[in-house]
């Protein structure tokens, strides 16, 4: 067990790491080389994520030297489930709500798919839920003792920590605060003139601590990427997606469970129609209360808050499926922020959050206090028992997605020696698509080509390879090898969800008859094919040869980091287009103290400067919006120091 | 003693406005989908799940039955789904969970109504 603890978490979307790239990591750039398609993009969608994995990999890993495998598991899976069960707890101050809320099958397909942003994000959204009813409820005490700051300040740190780790949930999360905000108006709990001041303060430090995405996303917005034209919207999209039917939705069961396969549905597992039934009996209750009737409305409004939140959940979490899906596709194609979801299965956490607080309220009032405590102790037994049987399949391994693994193929390893001690720059272009383990750093990026070429199946992209222009194409990526992995996870090429060898030999015979390449024959890379392109290809910054030199002039560059270059182009005799082989995006400037030249964008989307002047010539080559980033993480930083300072010294107020 | 077939024939007598009700409104509402214009809306919605719906909302407002006897139905209605799922018949299941829902749904709105009156009337009473 403890030596599981220096192995790999391998699976689903987890990434892996080799030695070689943690020890590359740093702060990250608001350019990424190798995303997302591997001619580099702006990541700011995915910065904040990037943040929270590499900074704790530089300061632990590198600096530390504590193993990855180690931190992996404190930073993620670990904090993942303790959140989770500690917030779930939180919520209905029952270790029933935590059971239910760490150990549903949604939250263990997420984790179970390596989704783990996903997963933090979702383990912190019931503490969030909590400060916020807590807000809300003792706002008049708060507002006499002075401590509505302290309060609005915790959930904004937890607000833009949930953030980093995944902006749809916090979406959600939101959600959940508006819903219970505009219930509590509705019954006059608050009056709107006193809170709207506080919430602006609220909203004011959110931003601030948010500065470090938030200012280049203004200045800069997606980028180029396409990502959220291609990725994001699209209700056709939501459709496919919608695998969670109405009893799935209510019953809170994943419509994956439990082989956690892609599009694979099961049949609707009678047992978890329970769940609901458990969580709706709560509402027999709300007018049976005799304590003090200040406590009974409280008490009341949160069943009735709770039950609403599961219907919209169950409602929005089934997609376009019936009943009603129709609603369902309007909102996502009308409703400002619903395109995110156009996988709706995410709707889940609000039935989870809703269930961790109505379960533990209906068995607690099932037994109420008359009841002696050995009968409500063989209850809760039960209900744990119940719970169990519905994970069972959790601990008769029949769930699959990440495991603990030692040793990765050797393949791998050799092919990843092969290509880091190369020094040029190149890209691999992986048909039809990257393998977990295939390495990819800054200097030699991975292209899929079935993302690339936005291509359904490895026919098209053999199609593709063997039409005229592709040599062209590839040397202008500065694609060196092209590769067909070996499927050693079964992942890549497929026939009814098994690995299929006759596609993996289709592919590596159809690439054997392209002249243009020839395949690397050593033994080590074994079922790894690897093609190299006969004729030289482009360097990642070049000039383009379209006047026909005789005389071309001679570029030389450095990588500065990913987000800036220095440029020397030597012998430059008339006008010239230098083409920097990465995603165009208006961001890129090329400038020395004399000119500034935009970026272009050539035909095939590269990044393309014209050059006026002739001779020998200096530039800098730089990505614009990474100013803003540094800007907005100093502000980012300058608020967190400021706002700890102020709940330090309002604890210090609290204890004279 | 009455047999069992007559206190059936005296609930249904009893219940007959309400039956002959409900039928027209499930009728109208699912034959709408036949309607040129009309259908528009009802074709994109399943037209007998709509006439479902249609039927409880109408039952609502004309019986509008207490809110705890809601709950009740509408557990006794979701627990049917579970016998439907047992038996592998989904689709029912679904109509009669989407029906259960819809009852839960009105429950908790119907509670909140009433729970902002209640709240309205204490503090005029103070």
């Amino acid at each position: 067990m403890i030596l599981q603890m220096f192995n790999d978490i391998i699976g689903g979307d987890w990434p892996y790491f080799f030695f070689e790239n943690l020890k590359e990591m740093a702060f990250p750039f608001l350019w990424n080389t190798n995303w997302p398609t591997g001619l580099g993009g702006n990541q700011i969608i995915i910065l904040p994520l990037k943040i929270y994995l590499q900074v704790p990999i530089l300061i632990f890993v590198n600096y530390l030297n504590i193993p990855w495998p180690i931190i992996q598991r404190i930073f993620w899976f670990w904090l993942a489930f303790g959140i989770s069960f500690y917030s779930g707890y939180r919520i209905g101050k029952s270790y029933i709500g935590g059971l239910i809320y760490a150990t549903n099958s949604w939250i263990l397909m997420v984790i179970g798919g390596g989704q783990m942003g996903v997963a933090l994000a979702f383990a912190i959204t019931p503490f969030v839920l909590s400060k916020f009813i807590e807000f809300i409820s003792n706002f008049r005490t708060l507002l006499e003792n002075n401590k509505i700051t302290q309060s609005l300040i915790i959930i904004a740190l937890v607000l833009s920590l949930q953030i980093v780790w995944d902006f749809r949930v916090t979406y959600l999360t939101l959600f959940c605060l508006l819903l219970y905000f505009l219930l509590s108006l509705f019954l006059k709990k608050i009056s709107l003139k006193k809170i709207i001041k506080p919430l602006f303060i609220g909203l004011l430090i959110f931003i601030g601590l948010n500065f470090f995405w938030i200012f280049p996303l203004v200045l800069s917005g997606f980028g180029n990427t396409g990502f959220f034209k291609e990725s994001f919207i699209g209700a056709a999209s939501m459709k496919f997606l919608s695998f969670a039917n109405f009893s799935n939705s209510i019953s809170l069961l994943h419509p994956n469970w439990p082989e956690n396969i892609f599009g694979k549905i099961y049949f609707m597992r009678s047992q978890f129609l329970f769940i609901p039934l458990f969580a709706f009996f709560s509402l027999f209750f709300i007018n049976n209360f005799k304590r003090n009737k200040e406590e009974n409305k409280e008490k009341k409004m949160k069943v009735l808050y709770f039950a609403l939140l599961a219907l919209f959940g169950a409602f929005l979490a089934k997609g376009t499926n019936s009943p009603f899906g129709v609603i369902n596709a309007w909102l996502f194609s009308n409703f400002p922020g619903m395109d995110l979801f156009r996988d709706p299965i995410k709707f889940y956490i609000l039935v989870a959050i809703a269930y961790s607080f109505l379960i533990p309220y209906s068995l607690s009032r099932i037994t109420g206090k008359k009841v002696k405590s050995l009968y409500k102790s063989i209850l809760y037994i039960a209900f744990f028992v119940y719970w169990v049987f519905l994970t069972f399949p959790l601990f008769a391994d029949h769930v699959h997605g990440i495991s603990s693994r030692k040793n990765i193929p050797q393949e791998y390893v050799d092919l990843k020696d092969f290509f880091y001690e190369r020094k040029d720059f190149f890209r691999t272009f992986w048909v039809p698509r990257n393998q977990r383990f295939g390495f990819n750093s800054d200097h030699h990026p991975a292209i899929d080509a079935g993302n690339i070429l936005n291509a359904a199946n490895y026919l098209e992209i053999t199609n593709w390879l063997g039409k005229e222009g592709a040599k062209e194409q590839l040397a202008r990526w500065s694609v060196k090898y092209i590769i067909v992995p070996y499927d050693s996870e079964g992942e890549i090429f497929l026939e009814d969800r098994k690995y299929s060898t006759k596609k993996y030999e289709e592919t590596v015979s159809a690439l054997n008859s392209l002249d243009f390449l020839e395949r690397i024959k050593t033994q080590s890379f074994n079922k790894i094919a690897i093609f190299e392109l006969k004729e030289r290809i482009n360097d990642h910054i070049f000039i383009e040869n379209k006047k026909g030199f005789f005389d071309k002039p001679e570029v030389r560059w450095v990588s500065i980091d990913p987000a800036r270059y220095e440029v020397e182009i030597k012998n430059v005799k008339e006008p010239v287009s230098l083409i920097f082989s990465e995603s165009f995006d208006a961001g890129w400037v090329l400038s020395n103290k004399q000119e500034s030249i935009n970026s272009d964008k050539t035909k095939d989307g590269l990044n393309s400067f014209e050059i006026e002047k002739t001779g020998n010539l200096n530039y800098n080559l730089y990505f614009k919006p990474q100013k803003y980033l540094q800007a907005g993480v100093v502000i980012s930083l300058l608020t967190l120091v400021i706002v700890i300072l102020v709940l330090i010294k309002l604890k210090k107020g609290a204890r004279k | 003693m009455k047999s069992n077939a007559r206190k059936f024939f005296e609930f249904y007598k009893r219940h007959i406005p309400e039956i002959l009700l409900a039928v027209i409104v499930f009728t109208l509402t699912a034959s709408t989908q036949d309607i040129p214009y009309l259908n528009i809306l009802i074709v994109s919605f399943n037209p007998v799940l709509t006439g479902v719906i249609a039927v409880w909302i109408v039952f609502y407002f004309v019986i509008n039955p207490p809110v705890k006897k809601i709950f009740i139905w509408a557990l006794l209605i979701f627990l049917a789904n579970f016998v439907f799922v047992v038996f592998h018949r989904e689709r029912i299941g679904e109509l009669i969970a989407s029906l259960s829902y819809a009852m839960f749904f009105t429950a908790v709105i119907a509670e909140i109504s009433e729970m902002k009156n209640k709240l309205k009337n204490d503090s005029s009473n103070v």
